[in-house]
């Protein structure tokens, strides 16, 4: 750290600043250094820490899709906040201004075409916020080609891929000559290939939570671009699938085909579920409260059932007061029999007595009153008869079913297994119509709104719906219907899956077997399971219409850009930017290339994908410094001219700027 | 917070700025417009790269693999009948949601 402060110190003022606005990095350093002195994530929050009353820069380990946003918007600066606090944190660093100012020359990057909004937030911010003496402009993919010498730079003839976090640029060169009318972009990244990779596996598993750390882990490590897409998934899809489709003359080619392609193979990743550890000590304080809590319970039951009885004892002497004034009330004599019966003074039996007096007096003594209540009692006691006689047979049949357990296990199981999957096809088609209630086009409440506006129709000159309480449970039988069965068939479900763990050892086992499928869908394991997304969030790049970007894929780019050009260029073509990181890019774009062109075909990676640009600026800083002033627009231009005219946009080899 | 080496009439200087821009018309509100402005051929949108006349291929909205089939209900690509069920018993939501992700922005109604 010592040593970079000297570095800082020692910088003399017309030593200069180099930027490079990345969309997912920013890089900044003084000219002398030999790497980049900050690299910071070009992301900030949205919202202020409550202490510092400032906004944070994201860590390399933050969620980027959450609560964080960057001063780009496909690779354009469109915010000038955001970008005003990065620029702040790298001068900070840097330690770079006194007084008010940053006295260095100062070379930025821009993407190719930029808008003039873009230029203006930009410039207005360096020459109005830091008072900076002058600003280069120059384009990051052309940098990033500059190795040495500039007049090497000025002859040769090639064709740059440029893979940025949210765009793709190619861009041809001919003797040094750009041909801007063939720069062909593409609006998709390696920002786009991480979130489509983070979407696919979460929705995949909805049940386990992933962190951004791990997803960009996994991205980095497991993923690559598919050398033969369709090959591929044909593997990942099993032997049948892949050995199946064939002809005969691959079959042979086999084994050679294989090596050439290097099929990857699917990765199966453990997530451990973390259970929260108990102590033996919070296991005794609970058991403590629990016996407390049952002491307290059972002393109000016995306080609820005293005043019970004492009120029900007052009762009891009120009526029979009254039943002493007349003597042959029917009704009283019930009422005070009920009451003894709570009380427990007479058995249960003198109830039914009363209950079915009438039934056997003989007719010609009774009333007409007198005789309907016979009929209706002798209705009364043929019910309970029968209601005693099926509780009877219940009992018998578990007998039975304890029998039939005891001397066909096997097919007693058979049962139980049949009963519980009618049971699990309730419950399924009762969440589904539960989820259909929650969105409002569905058609369960549509028909839901129709019987209510029915009942609303009604023809009456008063309205008096409401005034009742129990005018409103017409809504309630309406809802709820489906929670209570919910509820009933779950429970006994429970009781099924019991008694079948009880019984079958290997219950589990088969439960899984029944629910598995080739795919894993809907398993809910502990077990993430990457296959077709190893190779499917880089394929992106070659089929942008997997996540709807209406475009051509990078071979036709390359295709449409180079036509009517000279061959040579298919020959030097140059992967740079971070995306030439990915692993069998350069394969796959070789194998498609042969397969479109009759002549050679020749790719390479840039030697530092990512640092690259940052690194030819400095090299072109270090070695023309006489040159920059010509190249780079001064403070006093900006104060007489002004960001609306052309005039002060300089042009120059890296320069953005066509006549 | 204040900087060292940042202009003390900065603060005041933007709010300038910002009101000079916006005052201007309506023309930076979206790239379309600010490229309209000046007019050569090689601007924002002239680079961009053309759709594509191949026909696109079909691929499994859940697992993938190549999709022969799709769903009339819920408008999902699908490979084969295992994968039919899942869609099937699933609610409509997350099929939105894998709708989203291939870019159809539609809304299922029923």
């Amino acid at each position: 750290m010592n040593y970079m402060r000297d570095n800082y110190v020692n910088a003399k003022n017309d030593v200069p600043i180099l930027i490079d606005y990345g969309a997912s990095t920013i890089k900044a350093g003084y000219a002398t250094s030999q790497t980049p002195d900050v690299v910071i994530r070009s992301y900030i929050n949205k919202f202020k820490d409550s202490n510092t009353q400032s906004n944070q820069i994201a860590q390399w380990d933050t969620d980027v899709f959450k609560n964080y946003r960057s001063p780009f918007e496909k690779n354009l600066i469109q915010h000038s906040g955001a970008l005003e606090q990065l620029n702040d944190f790298v001068f900070e660093r840097l330690q770079a201004g006194r007084h008010g100012r940053v006295n260095h020359p100062i070379i930025l990057t821009e993407c190719f075409a930029t808008t003039d909004l873009a230029r203006m937030i930009v410039l207005e911010q360096m020459f109005e916020c830091y008072q900076v003496p002058s600003v280069m402009l120059g384009v990051d993919a052309l940098f990033s080609v500059f190795q040495d010498d500039l007049d090497t730079y000025l002859k040769q003839t090639q064709l740059i891929v440029h893979l940025g976090d949210q765009t793709v640029h190619v861009v041809p060169i001919i003797n040094g000559q750009i041909i801007y009318s063939n720069i062909k972009r593409l609006n998709l990244g390696g920002l786009n290939t991480l979130k489509y990779f983070y979407q696919t596996i979460q929705l995949r598993h909805p049940h386990l939570k992933f962190t951004y750390p791990q997803i960009d882990y996994w991205h980095k490590q497991y993923t690559s671009v598919a050398i033969d897409y369709q090959l591929q998934l044909r593997y990942f899809q099993g032997p049948q699938f892949y050995f199946g489709y064939r002809d005969k003359i691959t079959e042979q080619n086999r084994q050679y085909q294989d090596d050439q392609l290097q099929l990857l193979d699917p990765i199966y990743i453990d997530i451990p579920i973390v259970q929260k550890i108990v102590s033996a000590e919070d296991l005794k304080r609970k058991d403590e409260n629990r016996q407390r809590m049952r002491v307290r319970l059972q002393e109000s039951i016995q306080q609820s059932r005293q005043n019970k009885k004492s009120q029900l004892e007052q009762q009891l002497q009120t009526l029979q007061q009254e039943l002493e004034i007349d003597q042959n009330n029917d009704e009283l004599k019930k009422k005070i029999t009920n009451l003894q019966v709570k009380l427990g003074l007479v058995p249960k039996e003198a109830l039914e007595e009363l209950k079915y007096n009438l039934l056997n007096v003989p007719d010609d003594t009774l009333t007409p009153s007198q005789l309907n209540q016979k009929r209706y009692q002798k209705v009364m006691y043929e019910q309970a008869l029968m209601k005693k006689q099926k509780n009877q047979e219940f009992k018998q049949l578990q007998k039975d079913a304890n029998k039939f357990k005891l001397e066909e296990p096997e097919k007693y199981l058979q049962m139980l297994y049949e009963k519980r999957d009618r049971i699990v096809l309730q419950i399924q088609e009762r969440k589904k119509l539960q989820q259909e209630m929650n969105s409002r086009n569905s058609r369960f409440n549509q028909k839901r709104i129709q019987t209510l506006a029915y009942l609303g129709a009604d023809d009456k000159v008063e309205d008096d719906f409401g005034k009742d309480d129990k005018d409103w449970e017409i809504y309630r039988s309406v809802t709820k219907e489906i929670d209570s069965a919910d509820e009933k068939s779950k429970y006994k479900l429970q009781e099924i899956e019991q008694e079948l763990k009880d019984l079958d050892p290997d219950f589990e086992i088969k439960i899984l077997k029944s629910i598995a499928n080739m795919h894993q869908l809907g398993m809910n394991l502990s077990q993430v399971q990457l296959t077709v997304d190893r190779v499917r969030c880089q394929e992106i790049y070659f089929q942008p219409n997997l996540i709807g970007v209406e475009q051509q894929g990078l071979v036709d780019m390359i295709k449409l850009s180079s036509k009517g050009l000279d061959k040579l260029l298919l020959q030097n073509i140059i992967l740079t930017g971070g995306g030439a990181k990915t692993q069998g890019i350069m394969q796959r774009l070789q194998k498609d290339l042969t397969s479109e062109y009759d002549c050679p075909i020749a790719i390479k990676i840039a030697t530092d994908p990512v640092f690259g640009t940052w690194m030819g600026m400095k090299n072109f800083a270090n070695k023309y410094q006489n040159m920059l002033s010509q190249f780079s627009i001064s403070i006093d231009d900006y104060n007489e001219i002004g960001t609306q005219k052309w005039e002060i946009f300089k042009q120059h080899p890296f320069s953005n700027i066509v006549d | 917070m204040s900087y060292q080496f940042k202009n003390s009439q900065w603060q005041a200087r933007r709010k300038e700025l910002k009101s000079r821009r916006q005052s201007q018309s309506r023309k930076f509100n979206n790239i379309k417009a600010q490229v309209q402005i000046n007019n050569s051929a090689f601007n924002y949108l002239s680079i961009e790269a053309p759709p594509s006349l191949k026909p696109a291929k079909k691929y499994c909205d859940i697992t993938g693999f190549e999709a022969k089939y799709k769903d009339p209900i819920t408008q999902l690509q699908y490979c084969d009948s295992i994968v039919f069920n899942y869609i099937r018993n699933f609610p409509k939501a997350s099929a939105e949601t894998y709708l989203n992700i291939r870019g159809c922005t539609q809304k299922l109604i029923s």
